[in-house]
């Protein structure tokens, strides 16, 4: 279950920030939820964004200003709700009964929130032909590995096509890094290195820059994946695509796995590293 | 995974031991983000190990480190992180091919 993360304004400055900070105390002894820091969040700290960004978020807002609200969506909130205090408590009322109304609004909020399940993705490979993809089973991960492509040891498949080649993640990278929710491409034109960096991508779970698998220019990029990300996650190997390169140096294709031999090496990364972190 | 599993490693065909790329540390920079280890947090490969008398982190499976991933880097709030050239790493990788 995701946890929720409770965003309490905290203002000294307003009568609803003292209501904010009770209740976020109370609900942190939830173990399910982490109570947010718009310090940390005005700082930009990697970690608070992240925790911030894999969660379900639940704004607090003392009054009209809802700075809450608004410092959680300037940071990439993807799931987020708002409670204002002062729509649901009278601010003459003892803090103790602000904080009980507030609460009660923000519990019935979370336990929707946990009714409501992740949309599930299609498992990976769906549709893919015994032809077309080695399907590699590793306990209950179900690998695919796109026959005629090939691979780097960064997970990024190219796909020869006459004089410029296709690239995207595997699916052991997209596996690894989980539901995608932000693809940020280079510009067409841009030139790059085998190795160099050019773009990244960001999941609930982490965030990781594209290395590209070949020296040359990206001459055509993905644009759909800047509206859905998740294309990555649901078709790795068709729709997903990152760029169309023109290489600079064909010999570097050599540096790169078949897919017989990805399949191999895909395989025993996956039983290493899939549910415990990053490709 | 541990260290042991990726002496057994390769990248680009090459022993992953023989190819110097892993995250290097200032510690006039490093604070260990006052304890909360931001790059070993965000790190699945256990590269960083924490120390606590004064906080800092420390590179403890070098090998371990995804040759080219730099991702860590940008966790770092002090910029603490750097990484070796990557053109002088991959000329180490070609050259280590051609050895065979």
């Amino acid at each position: 279950m995701a946890k929720t993360y409770v965003l309490p304004c905290a203002g000294y400055d307003r009568p609803g920030g003292e209501v904010t900070r009770a209740v976020a105390d109370l609900l942190g002894q939830d173990s399910d939820v982490v109570v947010g820091s718009v310090a940390a969040l005005s700082t930009a700290r990697p970690g608070e964004l992240r925790v911030l960004r894999a969660a379900s978020v639940v704004a607090l807002d003392g009054c009209g200003m809802d700075c809450a609200t608004r410092i959680a969506e300037e940071h990439g909130a993807r799931e987020l709700r708002s409670v204002r205090v002062t729509d649901h408590a009278a601010p003459s009322a003892p803090l103790d009964e602000r904080a009980a109304a507030v609460l009660t609004v923000v519990r019935e909020l979370m336990s929707e929130s946990i009714d409501r399940e992740v949309p599930s993705r299609p498992a990976a490979g769906a549709g893919a032909s015994a032809e077309r993809d080695i399907v590699v089973h590793v306990d209950k991960f179900k690998l695919t590995v796109r026959r005629g492509y090939l691979y780097s040891d960064n997970d990024i498949w190219v796909s020869v096509e006459g004089d410029t080649v296709r690239v995207g993640a595997s699916d052991l990278l997209q596996q690894a890094v989980s539901d995608i929710y932000l693809v940020d491409l280079a510009d067409v034109g841009t030139v790059v290195e085998l190795g160099d960096d050019a773009g990244s991508i960001e999941s609930t779970k982490t965030a990781l820059e594209i290395v590209m698998p070949l020296s040359g220019k990206i001459v055509g990029r993905n644009e759909r994946l800047l509206e859905t990300p998740e294309l990555v996650n649901e078709s790795p190997y068709d729709e997903g695509w990152f760029y169309v390169m023109e290489p600079a140096d064909p010999d570097e294709l050599e540096l790169l796995r078949p897919a017989e031999d990805y399949a191999r090496h895909a395989s025993k990364r996956a039983a290493e590293e899939l549910g415990h972190g990053t490709g | 995974m541990t260290s042991d599993e990726s002496s057994e490693r390769t990248f680009m065909g090459v022993d992953r031991t023989k190819i110097p790329w892993w995250p290097r540390i200032d510690y006039e920079k490093c604070d260990g983000c006052g304890g909360a280890y931001d790059c070993m947090d965000f790190c699945p490969h256990r590269v960083y190990a924490a120390r606590d008398d004064p906080p800092r982190v420390e590179v403890e499976n070098p090998y371990n480190c995804v040759v080219f991933c730099k991702a860590c880097k940008k966790m770092c709030p002090h910029d603490a992180i750097s990484f070796p050239d990557k053109s002088a790493v991959l000329k180490t990788i070609k050259a280590a091919r051609q050895e065979g």
